[in-house]
């Protein structure tokens, strides 16, 4: 049973995995389209780092790889403020994480320059709130 | 879900806590030279190998090594041949050249910081000008080329930036010799007239 519930489970990630992939292209295709982001970003998996690898991170593929269509090659900084949104956005961190992530990878379409980020370090966790309820 | 595309993007880890206020945590280099000597050397391009980026790393490379007297030298005299080449490196071989630097010297050079009362020197109207040209130079701070034309045209800077010309000497006004040329002259004539003196006394002594 235990196997079954695994296998079910890694049918379930998988169609979130994708469907957060194809939600985040939504997401900015319309913030590029409305003018709010100046790039066009594109996101996709990635084999990512085996040294960010944490508890619940995917066995092959746990790189969350943005790639930001800007027609130029984009400074260091640039990108790192593309990566500040991401990482920026608790949720969406911690949604990753939770769904077998634990690289970021940002790079422009051109050049072969990039930036990555190990998510785990993101999380945000606030432990003086989290026992108060008790 | 496609996967592993770009594969030989050089990537750069962001450790935890940096942002973009942080210190850029890159190797300094002295100026555009160095760095370009760095970045297009050919072996970059060997792993995975790029045939295409090998060549056209080979032949800036060897630009940089045959002209080195010439590009070696500080931000403010980058020759334009060094800056073409660092466009068609950025084009060709996908490389980042980082305008921190050169953004760094120039905001040294123009700091409004130096004409406040805290440096013991206030001057007003110095403090407006070099206020104005650093609110200009903030707003190009990540365009590399954007500073390298400030640097050819901002009035501000070319104004702090120039030599001053020594003014012309007064010509047919005396000797206008300086104390170093005085006394080799006196040197250079007295000498032998002592030398002279002596032997026509020593001559007038022994009668000789």
């Amino acid at each position: 049973m235990n196997i079954w519930l695994k296998i079910l489970q890694w049918f379930q990630d998988r169609n979130e995995r994708n469907a957060l992939i194809l939600d985040f292209n939504q997401h900015a295709k319309d913030a590029f389209v409305a003018g709010v982001m100046p790039v066009l970003m594109e996101a996709n998996v990635s084999r990512g780092v085996s040294e960010y690898k944490h508890a619940y991170s995917h066995w092959w593929a746990s790189g969350f790889r943005i790639r930001a269509y800007a027609g130029k090659q984009l400074s260091r900084n640039e990108i790192i403020s593309i990566g500040e949104v991401i990482i920026g956005n608790d949720i969406l961190v911690r949604r990753l994480v939770v769904l077998g992530f634990d690289t970021l990878e940002i790079h422009c379409d051109v050049g072969n320059y990039g930036c990555r980020w190990q998510l785990k370090d993101y999380l945000a966790l606030d432990y003086t709130n989290m026992f108060k309820s008790i | 879900m496609r996967t592993q595309e770009y594969n030989n993007i050089k990537w750069e880890e962001i450790p935890t806590g940096e942002d973009i206020k942080s210190t850029i945590s890159e190797p300094q280099y002295k100026n555009l030279y160095q760095e370009m000597k760095v970045k297009c050397a050919p072996e970059n391009f060997m792993t995975p190998y790029d045939a295409q980026k090998v060549a056209i790393a080979n032949q800036i490379y060897k630009t940089l090594v045959d002209k080195e007297r010439d590009f070696n030298v500080n931000e403010e005299q980058t020759p334009q041949e060094l800056r073409d080449l660092r466009v068609s490196a950025t084009s060709s071989l996908g490389l980042n050249f980082s305008p921190t630097r050169l953004f760094t010297h120039i905001s040294n050079l123009i700091n409004p910081k130096q004409y406040t009362s805290s440096q013991g020197y206030y001057d007003s109207e110095r403090l407006s000008e070099a206020n104005e040209a650093m609110g200009r130079l903030i707003q190009i701070k990540d365009n590399y080329e954007a500073l390298e034309k400030f640097i050819d045209t901002d009035p501000y800077y070319k104004k702090i930036t120039q030599i001053p010309e020594e003014p012309e000497e007064p010509e047919g006004k005396g000797l206008n010799l300086n104390p170093y040329e005085i006394v080799g002259v006196i040197i250079t004539l007295g000498v032998p007239i002592i030398i002279i003196y002596a032997i026509i006394y020593y001559a007038i002594s022994h009668n000789l």
